[in-house]
């Protein structure tokens, strides 16, 4: 699980470097135009969200460090949640899927989530489950194509109790024969669409999907069709009453 | 020439508000292009007062066999051969800015034989400044 050598550690972090500065970059060139008066009036209050926005962003990238940190070392001892927390999953998704909504719009990507209605859950942390969220969002935001839709389906399999989420949407082609799960991982289709990934995102995803919800997670890419699709399977899903009407 | 029209190259648009506002409070409009390909496209469709270049932009199809081409250096800061096309193709050392996270010496070294500007990431005062520098300078004066 860890970087094999460390040419290979150096790279991951000059890509995770790299890809913290940028938005840093941006929050500091606004906020120096918020001071220096190039900014004025009612752009203000929106250059002032979106600065909020990068700053986040950025969090969630070092998460993902604290995440691999955590979980990414084989010597860790098998990790377990310490609380009763429920994942309501549409829930979820949704916050996530908000997060990226700017970013994806500047691509024109647009994100759905299917059956918002349809409470499905699974016991374990909520912060662990948007952290994957998230990192599959950010995969489309980066990848996908212009003009698409990305779909999130949720339901639980009757037979089996498994929760199932599926992504799907146009996106960078990828092999299928290739672990895009594999810690420092990018497609060469990848690396000539943007030098803004890092190959820790989708690791992450699996370490977590994994060794706590003791899930899988699967990538395929549908040449035919142009469509990158993930899916989440996690036992012992069930479904809980929705909260407001 | 289109001469309130900036070109930035940057497979980030989404974090360079900052910039395009502050080229808009200059007069200046950007025309954004993602990687080599489109830039170089933008240069043989239009003329520009400024260009603003990213060092790290993925080059994709022909552009990346043709960087490669040409050593090492190229290979990692791509955005270098666009400056060279540029210079190429009469801007002037004075119109041309290119970026990176870190300073390079190598970099610095090859920018310097190009005689354009070479700033780094997350110092946008300084960027500014150069920025400034640049839109002072007339190129049309003596070209």
């Amino acid at each position: 699980m860890q970087p094999a050598d460390p040419t290979q550690t150096i790279a991951l972090i000059q890509n995770i470097t790299h890809q913290a500065i940028n938005p840093l970059n941006g929050v500091i060139g606004t906020l120096d135009n918020l001071i220096d008066g190039t900014i004025k009036g009612e752009r203000r209050d929106q250059r002032i969200k979106s600065a909020r926005a990068q700053l986040e962003y950025t969090v969630s990238l070092i998460r993902n460090l604290a995440y691999f940190a955590q979980y990414g070392t084989s010597s860790t001892a098998e990790p377990k949640f310490k609380t009763t927390k429920v994942c309501v999953i549409p829930q979820l998704l949704i916050e996530a899927a908000q997060f990226f909504q700017e970013q994806a719009a500047h691509n024109d990507i647009r994100f759905e989530v299917k059956d918002r209605s349809n409470q499905t859950s699974v016991h374990g942390d909520p912060e662990l489950m948007r952290q994957i969220f998230m990192n599959l969002f950010d995969n489309y935001a980066k990848y996908g194509e212009s003009n698409s839709i990305v779909e999130i389906k949720h339901w639980i399999q009757k037979k089996t109790n498994c929760l199932i989420i599926e992504f799907s949407g146009e996106s960078t082609p990828f092999s299928n024969e290739e672990d895009i799960f594999a810690l420092g991982v990018r497609g060469k289709h990848a690396e000539e669409k943007t030098s803004a990934g890092s190959g820790l995102g989708l690791h992450i995803c699996r370490l977590i999907i994994e060794r706590l919800f003791k899930g899988t997670i699967s990538a395929n890419y549908v040449n035919s069709k142009r469509l990158a699709y993930f899916e989440i399977r996690i036992p012992h899903a069930f479904a809980t009453e929705r909260q407001n009407g | 020439m289109d001469n309130n029209k900036v070109l930035v190259m940057d497979d980030e648009p989404h974090v360079l508000d900052w910039l395009s506002d502050y080229l808009a409070e200059n007069g200046y409009e950007c025309t954004f292009a993602r990687n080599v390909a489109e830039a170089v496209e933008q240069l043989r469709a239009s003329t520009f007062r400024m260009l603003i270049l990213d060092l790290n932009v993925p080059a994709p199809g022909e552009y990346g066999t043709a960087i490669k081409a040409k050593g090492d250096l190229f290979t990692v800061y791509r955005g270098l051969y666009v400056a060279e096309i540029a210079r190429g193709m009469g801007y002037r050392g004075r119109q041309v800015i290119v970026y990176s996270v870190h300073d390079v010496d190598e970099v610095r070294t090859q920018t310097d034989r190009m005689s354009v500007s070479y700033v780094t990431k997350g110092r946008p005062r300084s960027f500014k400044k150069e920025i400034d520098d640049v839109l002072s300078f007339d190129p049309t004066s003596n070209r």
